[in-house]
């Protein structure tokens, strides 16, 4: 770590060092650049729009009279770039040359106008893969929550969100992926979504929900998404993949009630931004219910969010932003109200509260433009309550509650009943964060710098999880503990960025755009269970002709494991040790279990880190058509995983022959002292690993076909070919299929040792490729847009490999590793893993037999299934207006017959939907 | 055709209100119906059914009279009688498929007149099956047969289905196969194997798996037990044999299940979440394909077929054998069809066509020619799968249970009964 923070300090010095010695030579050549922005039409002064120069970086906001200043500006020639809430993005293009008076002028945003972005636009500042999704989009989509607006990224499947599951981000995967949903980074309002915090009960599970579910975010108040697939800037960190930013909604906007209706979801909001004292305060409230089956009332998902935003100048120079953040979301899944009402059901309550203060001051010193900082807070209330009827199929059911190793009369149930399970979860989070931003122009070369630290802290208060009654457990059974989330320590994240953006104009054609970055992270910095990581990354964009800009990137990012997969649960495991029902003495009835508990120390797990490589060509064509390649590949070799180990431990058994002396009438008497058997057993010890591999890679296409003006109608047309191959390269073990071995070893689930096998050779490989056409027509006189998106899934591919596999080693009861060579597989092992050349008479493995031989699975293909959806939205003047959507159009859900399949099976089920959504402006 | 027609009958109502117009559709409605051609339609056809006689049988008499079944799909039942050439004829049926079966009984008499073999038994079962067979007419089905020498231990009753408890919540600790001595001596049953068929819904082999690979040689068992051997047990005429994994009082529980407290033996699964009862001797585990699982796996939802058998060899070195066409998952027991004594196949439900899918069976028509099973895909609906009784009685007169080699014949379903009854 120490080495980390040295290099660290060195580069700082070095840019800093280049800021000094660049900075004389660009002396006296500073100019003011004062903006007055108005609206079109009204004339009335636009209070707190963003006004950036780019590419300097540069940043202020307008004050109560519609003006701001960029002082010091160098003369140059840039872009200024001016967006409001509601209003059409403000661009010119501005030479400093002295001191300049401008009036912008901005028009609202309006189907009447011309131009109308309603699908994702990839985001040509910058030359990281971005797309930016704004609010006509989101609009026309008629997305209720940020899980809705992803689909229109390149590559994504259209089709419909259900609010009831949850969603989190998975970008370049073609299958959930725990590392890389729990590695995504969701930002709003400059706070990261934390899931840092988030804790469960029981150990790792690779399927269990990971990363920030994004039903959380309503779609209604956001006023656009920046999507990052590419290598992000050094500023956002502890993702290792995706990263998306969403602005809400800040500046005047008129009050605004909206209503989406389809079969499947509710979803009402009413908003409003007005002048409030010298600030401006936005407020939205949004209502969804979802039922994700029209036709089941079995299950719901209920949200409620109250977002507050305070824009406020406490001066010419500070500009600040508070945001108030309130929700409540319930899941709930239960029986039908028609159904007899047995008392079974689950439950999810979300309560969180989160206040983030955003703030910024222009210091216009040399080496301090703008200092930002965020100061943020969040914190969760997050009940599960499932309530279930326990079976006791087998008539006998103990109940283990032991928290400690040892022997235990258990009792146990006979009959099935009703249970419920509560976890109370309570994490917070901490952020704040401080960069600073200045720039600086050295003969026809620009650099911005960012320059920043930040600081994280994580931690749970929840009492965790519990049954209601501990007599009646809800998971009766080795992993149905109690767990304290309250007992985990707190987890501290500390980090340190540094990033120079520069732009080169060699001539008037050829520019050079780079961005370099570095970013050190530190968590639980001198503790047990330290990290820290190094993440450096290159983009770079040149223009090589007036059509053509090549980029290419690579990055590493960097996610530090959460308390869950720091502080993993104790591990339990229960054996039997006596168990003597006799019928006619029920007295001397007797259910007796040993109870192991292992403490993981999970010291072991590290980061999980993604190296990035991109390689773009974007071609810019006649007729204002734009084409654009990318190809990608993502690794991540180090995944989180749950971590293979072992560990063994003596259990015994007892019987009447051995420790049980039953009478009449009275209590069974135990002699521990006296067991029939003493069996060791193998345990996994349950700890999380880096072991999970996984490579995504692929070509991406974006072709926008620019507009057929005789109808108005514009095309895009993009398309993905990506592939996903994950694979596991922990431990390979297993014990011995208990069929080669003597029943005492099955009859017990027994292994004399566990054998080992080489690791990553089985791999699970997803590949797909799919089109995706739109069709937007845009028809301003009647302020209508139409848009029809055809979307093709060529291929869909997935194979899930296993190798043929010899032993190359086991692993006795004394946990020692004995290696298998090649040569001994045509021989044998004992019980206690002696090794015999010919067929010994004792009890023994024929080595040949412990092959595991490849399967004969085959790859699947999914036939070709294409789909077709249509949205409409029309607005009614200055009053509102009403979008339509009716997604796979002709309801195409075709049965077609796979490659492995003889039977017709139904493609396409559930993708035919409906709605309609309607807005006022009171 | 069809189609035609009914659109002129549309035009037809288009143009009502003009009579011309009328006439003139009305008779091309005429014209195009004489013009269908209703020759596809299903008409009845006669079929033939000849049946020979068991190579065992050195005369060729004893063909007259016997019923031969043609069972449809969706459970009608026609029968006809033969002729002296072994003929019997069905007129007036409709094309379908139809699983055509015969069988009758001899007595021990009869089966020594027919073979010549004078090996005491309790005299012969002959019986014919073919599942699923399309009988579009005029064509004579030939019908073989086979000799089956009456069992005098036959399995009597499975319960695999479970139930439900007062919670609506499975139960399947009151599981239990029964066995019948039904011969009019009592048989030592000590050394005795039970063995579970496997259960794989695709089956691990099929019958013509088990063709080509072991030549119809062996059954593919996942868990064999053995009543104990080293001390003997008679089973009297007429007794029954329960055997359980769970030897208690099971209404006490679930109040449709039954008392299990007298079973005979119990297979133990002693660290298991069940409860054993101590006084009750154990069954022993010989072969199970599976880990933890020592005591006996019957699927509550099906496959679920078991076998008896006899032998003197080591079962645990029989051949251990991966499914058809694999090369690992799990390994079963491959048992010498020889020492098979009796079998009953039962196969999962299928709501759709009210039975069972014949091309997942088991078991070979020479131990059982049909199949039983329940009338619920999933189980759990408490019903036992119990043998008929014959109209024979034994020398004592004890009862005899119907044994026609084909248990979609031989077996009913009941909720109710008890173990060692066999009426309703």
């Amino acid at each position: 770590m120490k080495k980390g923070i040295a290099r660290l300090l060195l580069l700082l010095n070095v840019m800093v060092a280049a800021t000094a010695s660049a900075q004389p030579k660009t002396g006296g050549e500073h100019y003011a650049v004062r903006l007055t922005v108005s609206e079109k039409g009204s004339g009335e002064s636009i209070m707190m729009a963003s006004c950036y120069l780019q590419p300097l970086g540069a940043y202020t906001v307008t004050n109560i009279d519609g003006k701001a200043v960029f002082a010091n500006v160098p003369r140059g020639k840039y872009t200024l770039e001016i967006s409001y809430v509601g209003f059409e993005k403000y661009q010119t293009t501005v030479e400093v040359d002295r001191d300049l008076d401008l009036k912008a002028v901005m028009t609202p945003s309006s189907l009447a106008l011309k131009e109308v972005v309603v699908t994702a636009q990839r985001k040509s500042s910058g030359a990281s893969t971005t797309s930016v999704i704004g609010r006509q989009a989101i609009d026309h989509l008629q997305a209720s929550s940020l899980a809705d607006v992803m689909q229109l990224l390149p590559g994504s499947k259209m089709g419909n969100q259900d609010l009831t599951q949850q969603h989190n981000l998975q970008l370049r995967t073609l299958v959930n992926n725990n590392t890389s949903a729990f590695g995504s980074s969701i930002i709003v309002d400059g706070m990261p979504m934390s899931n840092n915090a988030t804790m469960t009960q029981g150990g790792f599970s690779s399927t269990a929900f990971a990363g920030t579910d994004l039903r959380q975010i309503s779609a209604d108040n956001i006023e656009n998404v920046e999507v990052i697939r590419g290598i992000p800037s050094a500023e956002y960190g502890d993702l290792t993949s995706g990263l998306v930013i969403v602005h809400s909604k800040a500046g005047v906007t008129p009050w605004q009630f909206k209503g989406k209706i389809n079969p499947a979801l509710q979803n009402y909001s009413l908003g409003k931004g007005f002048k409030w004292k010298t600030g401006i305060v936005n407020f939205n409230f949004d209502y969804a219910k979802a039922w994700g089956d029209p036709r089941q009332k079995t299950r719901s998902y209920g949200r409620y969010t109250l977002n507050m935003g305070y824009g406020l100048d406490f001066s010419k120079r500070w500009h600040t932003d508070t945001k108030l953040r309130l929700l409540y979301a319930n899941d709930w899944n239960g029986k039908d109200p028609d159904a007899v009402n047995d008392g079974t059901e689950n439950s999810d309550k979300n309560y969180t509260f989160g206040l983030t203060h955003n703030g910024r001051i222009s210091f216009n010193m040399p080496m301090m433009r703008t200092l930002s900082y965020t100061l943020g807070i969040t914190a969760s209330k997050l009940d599960t309550r499932n309530s279930r009827i326990v079976p006791v199929s087998s008539g006998l059911l103990p109940i283990l509650t032991a928290r400690e190793s040892g022997y235990y009369l258990v009792p146990w149930a006979t009959q099935s009943y009703l249970a419920t399970g509560i976890t109370e979860s309570r994490p917070g989070n901490f952020f704040v964060k401080v960069n600073d931003n200045f720039f600086l122009k050295a003969g026809k070369t620009h650099q911005s710098f960012k320059l920043g630290a930040e600081y994280r802290l994580n931690w749970n208060s929840g009492r965790g999880y519990y049954n209601a009654d501990d007599r009646l457990p809800y998971t009766p059974n080795s992993n149905g503990r109690p767990r304290a989330f309250s007992d985990v320590p707190a987890l501290h994240q500390l980090s340190a960025y540094a990033e120079d953006n520069f732009s080169w104009a060699m001539n008037k054609v050829n520019r050079l755009r780079a961005n370099l970055g570095l970013r050190f992270t530190s968590q639980q910095p001198f503790g047990h269970v330290a990290t820290t990581a190094l993440s450096p990354r290159l983009n770079l964009q040149f223009t090589a002709a007036e059509w053509l800009d090549i980029r290419g990137g690579i990055g590493l990012n960097s996610k530090a494991p959460g308390l869950d997969y720091l502080y993993p649960d104790v591990k339990y495991d229960d054996r039997v040790a006596a168990n003597y029902m006799p019928q006619n003495n029920l007295a001397g009835q007797l259910l007796m279990y040993h109870t192991q508990a292992v403490h993981v120390d999970n010291n072991r797990v590290k980061n999980a880190t993604t190296t990035k490589i991109e390689l773009g060509l974007d071609f810019k064509l006649s007729g204002n058509r734009k084409l654009s390649f990318l190809a990608y590949r993502d690794k991540t070799p180090n995944g989180f995983s749950a971590l293979t180990s072992y560990t063994t431990y003596e259990s015994n058994f007892y019987d009447l022959t051995h420790g049980l002396t039953p009478s009449m009438g009275h209590q069974t008497m135990v002699d521990l002292g006296n067991p029939a058997r003493r069996d060791v057993v193998f345990m996994s010890v349950g700890g999380v690993g880096n072991d999970n591999v996984t490579v995504n890679k692929g070509l991406e296409l974006d072709f926008d076909l620019g507009v057929i003006k005789p109808i108005n109608t514009s095309l895009f047309f993009s398309g993905a070919y990506s592939e996903t191959q994950t694979w596991d390269n922990g431990l390979n073990s297993r014990s011995v299929p208990s069929a080669f071995l003597p029943t005492e070893y099955a009859s017990y689930g027994l292994t004399p040792y566990k054998l080992v096998y080489p690791s990553g050779l089985d791999k699970n490989t997803y590949r797909r490729f799919i089109n995706t056409l739109r069709l937007v027509t845009n028809i301003p006189r009647l302020r209508m847009v139409a848009s029809f998106t055809a979307q093709a899934i060529w291929y869909d591919y997935q194979f899930d490999y296993t190798a043929t596999k010899n032993p190359i080693g086991f692993i006795t009861q004394d946990l020692a590793y004995h290696e298998i060579t090649a040569d001994m597989m045509r021989g044998y092992l004992d019980m206690q893993g002696n090794y015999y050349a010919t067929t010994p008479a004792v009890n023994h493995i024929k080595l040949s037999d412990m092959t595991i031989k490849a399967s004969d699975a085959v790859p699947v293909k999914t036939p070709i299934t294409w789909n077709l959806s249509g949205r409409l939205t029309k607005e009614l003047g200055k009053l509102g207006g009403l979008s339509l959507y009716v997604n796979n159009l002709i309801y195409y859900e075709p049965y077609l017959k796979g490659n492995t399949t003889s039977t017709l099976v139904q493609r396409n089920t559930g993708s035919f939907s409906y709605g309609v959504e309607l807005y006022f402006n009171l | 055709m069809k189609n035609k027609y009914r659109q002129t009958g549309k035009n037809k109502s288009l143009s009502f209100k003009s009579k011309w117009l009328t006439l003139c559709a009305m008779m091309l409605a005429f014209g195009l119906a004489s013009c269908v051609d209703y020759s596809d339609e299903a008409t009845t056809v006669s079929a033939k059914v000849r049946l020979t006689l068991p190579e065992e049988f050195t005369s060729n008499s004893g063909l007259e009279g016997r019923t031969v079944v043609l069972m449809a799909q969706n459970g009608n039942r026609l029968t006809a009688t033969t002729d002296a050439e072994g003929v019997a004829s069905f007129s007036n049926i409709v094309p379908d498929v139809y699983t055509v079966s015969a069988s009758w009984e001899l007595t021990q008499a009869e089966y020594a007149a027919a073979t010549g073999d004078n090996v005491v038994n309790e005299g012969a079962v002959v019986s014919g099956n073919l599942n699923n067979r399309l009988v579009k007419g005029e064509e004579t089905i030939a019908l073989p047969t086979v000799l089956a020498i009456n069992r005098s231990l036959v399995i009597g009753k499975i319960y695999y289905a479970g139930s439900k408890d007062a919670n609506k919540k499975n139960y399947l600790a009151g599981q239990f196969i029964e066995l019948y001595n039904q011969s009019d001596k009592a048989i030592n049953v000590a050394g005795l194997y039970i063995g579970l068929l496997e259960s794989n819904a695709t089956p691990a082999y099929t019958l013509d798996n088990l063709h080509e690979k072991f030549s119809d040689s062996v059954v593919v068992c996942k868990q064999v037990f053995r009543i104990p051997a080293d001390k003997a047990h008679a089973l009297k005429p007429g007794e029954s044999l329960v055997i359980t994994n769970s030897a208690i009082d099971h209404t006490a529980k679930v109040a449709t299940e039954r008392n299990l407290l007298t079973a005979d033996y119990e297979a133990k699964f002693p660290t298991g979440r069940i409860v054993n009862n101590p006084s009750t001797p154990a069954l022993e585990q010989k072969f199970s394909s599976f880990d933890k699982i020592p005591n006996m796996n019957l699927l509550q939802s099906g496959p679920c077929g078991v076998v008896i058998f006899r032998t003197e060899k080591d079962v645990t070195k029989f051949d251990k054998v991966y499914s058809y066409g694999k090369t690992n998952g799990s390994l079963w027991l491959a048992v010498p069809k020889r020492y098979v004594i009796d079998g009953v196949d039962i196969l999962k439900y299928n709501s759709k066509s009210g039975g069972a899918d014949v091309a997942t069976k088991h078991l070979y028509n020479d131990i059982d020619g049909g199949y039983a099973t329940i009338s619920a895909v999933n189980g759990y609906n408490g019903e036992v799968v119990y043998r008929k009784t014959s109209t024979r009685k034994g020398k004592d007169g004890h009862r005899i249970l119907q044994d026609t080699n084909n248990s979609l014949n031989d077996f009913k379903l009941s909720t109710t009964i008890n173990i060692r009854e066999y009426d309703e």
